[in-house]
C-alpha cells in the first residue's frame, strides 16, 4: 500500500521533473473518488458458478460491502505548450486493495485544432461512457449497465489514438481512431490462481454526431483475443473424457480442442448509442454485440440497454432497463460431438439419466458451452441527489431476473461521488 | 371613525398588495443580472453567442480568424458565472460540472481558466488578445469589444 503511494507520488514528481522550469508549464491535478456501499437482498437468488459456488451481483453478496466498488484516483496533466500535453491517472480500487495503477498515461500533440494525436496508454472507448467508467460523478446511475458494460478487464489499451472533432453545418463531429495492444489479467472464481488474457492487435474507430441536445454514436473494433484457459480445460475437461474413452484409444483433434481454447480468436465488437438530453430529462440507449469466435465462450454477445431521468432541482430521479441475450459456438460443439466414437450409442449411460453413453458426452461438452451464456433481463431504480457543487449522493434498487441461472438476484446501493 | 379606520385598513392592504405586485414585477431583475460577453478589442472576428457556446462546452478550440481561444471563467456560483451557464451555454451548473468532469478525465479538454472577479476577467481581456469571458453588463468598459448581452 506505503510503497503504491509512494510510487504513485514518484511518478508524479518524474512528470514535474520532467519538465523543464525555463519553459512556461501548467500543471494541474484533479481528482475523483467513489465510495459505495451495497448489499444484496437474497442470497438464495445468487447464482452459482460450474463449482457450486455463489457469484457476486453488481460486486455486491448479502454482507453489507463497504469496498469492493470504491475508487480514488488522481490525475495530473502538464500542457508543455506547442500544443503538447502529458497526462497520467492513477486509480486505486477498493477490489484490488487499493493497489494503485496508471489507467491512463500518455501525451498528447495537437496537429491541428481539430486533430489530436495521442500515444501512451488510455481507456478504451467501446462504450458511451467507457472513458469515464470510474468517474461516478460523470453519470447518474451508481454503475453504468453491467449487462452492457462489462468486458472482462480488457478495458485499457497501450497504443496511439487519433482524434477528430469538427464542425458539421452545426453539428459537432467525434471521429476517433485508435490502435493498440491491451493485456490483462482474469480472476475467475472457478480458477484458483489468476490467468493472462492478450488483446495483441486491437484497431478500433468510434463516431459521434452532437447537435445541441442530442447525439448519435458508432463503434467498430476488431482484434484477435488469447485467454489463458487450456490448463484449465485440459485438465477439467478433456483429459477426464479422454480417459474414460481410454478403450477406444480416442483423442480429440487438435482442430477441434481449438473450438473451445481461447487461443488467437477472432472478435469483433459493434456498437450504436444515442442521447437526447435537452435539460429537464434525458434518456440514453445503447447496443452492442461482441462476436468471439471459435472458443467455448459465448458467441454473440449482446447487451442493450435504456436509461432515462428527471432533473427536479438537485435530484435526479432515473430508471434504467437492461437485457443481455448470447449464444454459443454450434460449429464447435458440433466438431467435438462428431469425433465421439459411433461406438458410444450402443453403451449404456451408467448414470441411468441419458439414453447412451454418447447422449451423456454430448450433454457434458454441452454443459461446458453452457457455462458462459448469458440472458438476462435487469431494472434499476435510483435517485442522484447533487448535495454539493463537487459531490453527488446516489441511491439504487438493482434487480435482474437471470434465465440461465433461473434465479432473481436484488440488491440495494448507495454510493457518493465526488470530483476535485 | 369606524369607518376611517376599516378604509384605512382596506387602503393598507390594498397598498401592501400594490407593493407585492411591484416586488415581483421587480425581482426578476433583481435576479438575473444581465451579462456582458467580452473579447480584447483587437479581435476583429465575428463570434456568435453558439460559438461562445461552443467554446464553453470545448466543442470549439479556434475563434474564426484562427487564434487559439483563452476562455475565462469565474468562480462556481458567482452571479455572473449562474447567468452565463444558463443564458449562453443553456445548462444548470451541475450539469456543467459533470459535463466538464467527462472532458477533463478523458483528456479532451482543459477547462476555462477561472478568475474570481468581473475586474480580473476585464483586465485579462484588455491585456490577450485571444480571450474570451464574460461579466456582469454594469461592469463593462470600453477598452473590451462587447459581443453581446444577454
Amino acid at each position: 500500500m506505503i510503497n503504491n503511494v509512494v510510487r504513485a507520488g514518484f511518478a508524479c514528481s518524474a512528470i514535474a521533473l520532467s519538465i523543464s522550469p525555463a519553459q512556461a508549464v501548467d500543471l494541474r491535478f484533479d481528482g475523483f473518488a467513489t465510495f459505495e456501499v451495497g448489499q444484496v437482498l437474497d442470497d438464495k437468488e445468487l447464482p452459482k458458478d460450474l463449482m457450486g459456488n455463489r457469484l457476486p451481483f453488481r460486486g455486491f453478496d448479502d454482507q453489507i460491502n463497504f469496498q469492493s466498488n470504491n475508487v480514488f484516483a488522481l490525475q495530473a496533466r502538464a500542457d508543455l505548450g506547442g500544443d503538447l500535453s502529458a497526462t497520467t491517472q492513477i486509480i486505486a480500487k477498493g477490489a484490488t486493495d487499493y493497489d494503485a495503477k496508471f489507467t491512463w498515461a500518455y501525451i498528447s500533440y495537437d496537429l491541428t485544432p481539430e486533430l489530436t494525436l495521442s500515444v501512451g496508454r488510455f481507456r478504451i472507448p467501446y462504450f458511451i461512457y467507457s472513458d469515464t467508467l470510474d468517474v461516478g460523478y460523470s453519470y447518474h446511475f451508481i454503475q453504468p449497465p453491467v449487462n452492457t458494460y462489462e468486458i472482462g478487464g480488457f478495458d485499457a489499451t497501450n497504443g496511439v489514438k487519433l482524434e477528430w472533432q469538427t464542425d458539421v453545418g452545426g453539428w459537432t463531429s467525434r471521429a476517433t481512431a485508435l490502435t493498440g495492444r491491451s493485456d490483462t489479467e482474469l480472476t475467475l472464481p472457478m480458477l484458483s490462481a489468476p490467468i493472462k488474457g492478450k488483446v495483441p492487435r486491437l484497431g478500433l474507430l468510434t463516431w459521434s454526431m452532437n447537435h445541441d441536445w442530442f447525439t448519435a454514436r458508432a463503434i467498430y473494433a476488431h482484434s484477435s483475443l488469447s485467454i489463458d484457459f487450456k490448463e484449465f480445460l485440459d485438465s477439467n475437461v478433456f483429459n477426464p473424457i479422454e480417459a474414460s474413452l481410454a478403450p477406444f484409444d480416442f483423442h480429440f483433434s487438435p482442430g477441434a480442442k481449438k473450438q473451445v481454447y481461447v487461443q488467437e480468436d477472432k472478435a469483433k465488437f459493434y456498437g450504436v448509442g444515442f442521447i437526447i438530453d435537452p435539460g429537464p430529462f434525458f434518456v440514453i440507449a445503447e447496443a452492442t454485440t461482441l462476436n468471439l469466435y471459435d472458443s467455448f465462450m459465448r458467441n454473440p454477445n449482446m447487451g442493450q440497454y435504456v436509461s432515462a431521468g428527471l432533473r427536479i432541482g438537485k435530484f435526479t430521479p432515473y430508471i434504467t432497463i437492461e437485457n443481455a441475450e448470447s449464444d454459443f459456438n454450434k460449429k464447435g460443439y458440433q466438431r467435438l460431438v462428431g469425433e465421439l466414437p459411433g461406438a458410444l450409442h450402443s453403451i449404456q449411460d451408467q448414470t441411468g439419466a441419458f439414453a447412451n453413453a454418447h447422449d451423456y458426452l454430448s450433454a457434458t461438452l454441452r454443459g461446458l458451452f453452457n457455462a458462459d451464456l448469458h440472458e438476462e433481463d435487469a431494472y434499476n431504480l435510483g435517485l442522484r441527489y447533487d448535495f454539493h457543487p463537487s459531490a453527488a449522493f446516489k441511491i439504487e434498487y438493482m434487480m435482474a431476473n437471470d434465465h440461465m441461472h433461473n434465479v432473481k438476484p436484488s440488491a440495494i446501493a448507495a454510493a457518493v461521488s465526488v470530483i476535485f | 371613525m369606524n369607518t376611517d379606520l376599516s378604509r384605512k385598513l382596506a387602503n393598507a392592504g390594498l397598498l401592501r398588495r400594490y407593493a407585492i405586485g411591484a416586488l415581483l414585477l421587480i425581482a426578476p431583475s433583481f435576479a438575473s443580472a444581465e451579462i456582458a460577453v467580452i473579447v480584447n478589442l483587437n479581435n476583429k472576428d465575428k463570434i456568435t453567442m453558439d460559438d461562445v457556446q461552443k467554446t464553453y462546452l470545448a466543442k470549439t478550440k479556434t475563434f474564426p480568424g484562427g487564434g487559439k481561444i483563452v476562455a475565462l471563467d469565474q468562480a462556481e456560483g458567482s452571479t455572473s458565472r449562474v447567468e452565463f451557464v444558463s443564458k449562453v451555454v443553456k445548462k444548470d451548473e451541475a450539469q456543467m460540472k459533470a459535463y466538464w468532469s467527462r472532458l477533463i478525465f478523458t483528456g479532451k479538454g482543459v477547462p476555462p481558466k477561472t478568475l474570481d472577479s468581473d475586474a480580473a476577467v476585464l483586465e485579462a481581456v484588455i491585456s490577450n488578445p485571444n480571450a474570451i469571458g464574460f461579466v456582469e453588463a454594469d461592469s463593462v468598459t470600453d477598452k473590451v469589444r462587447v459581443i453581446g448581452t444577454l
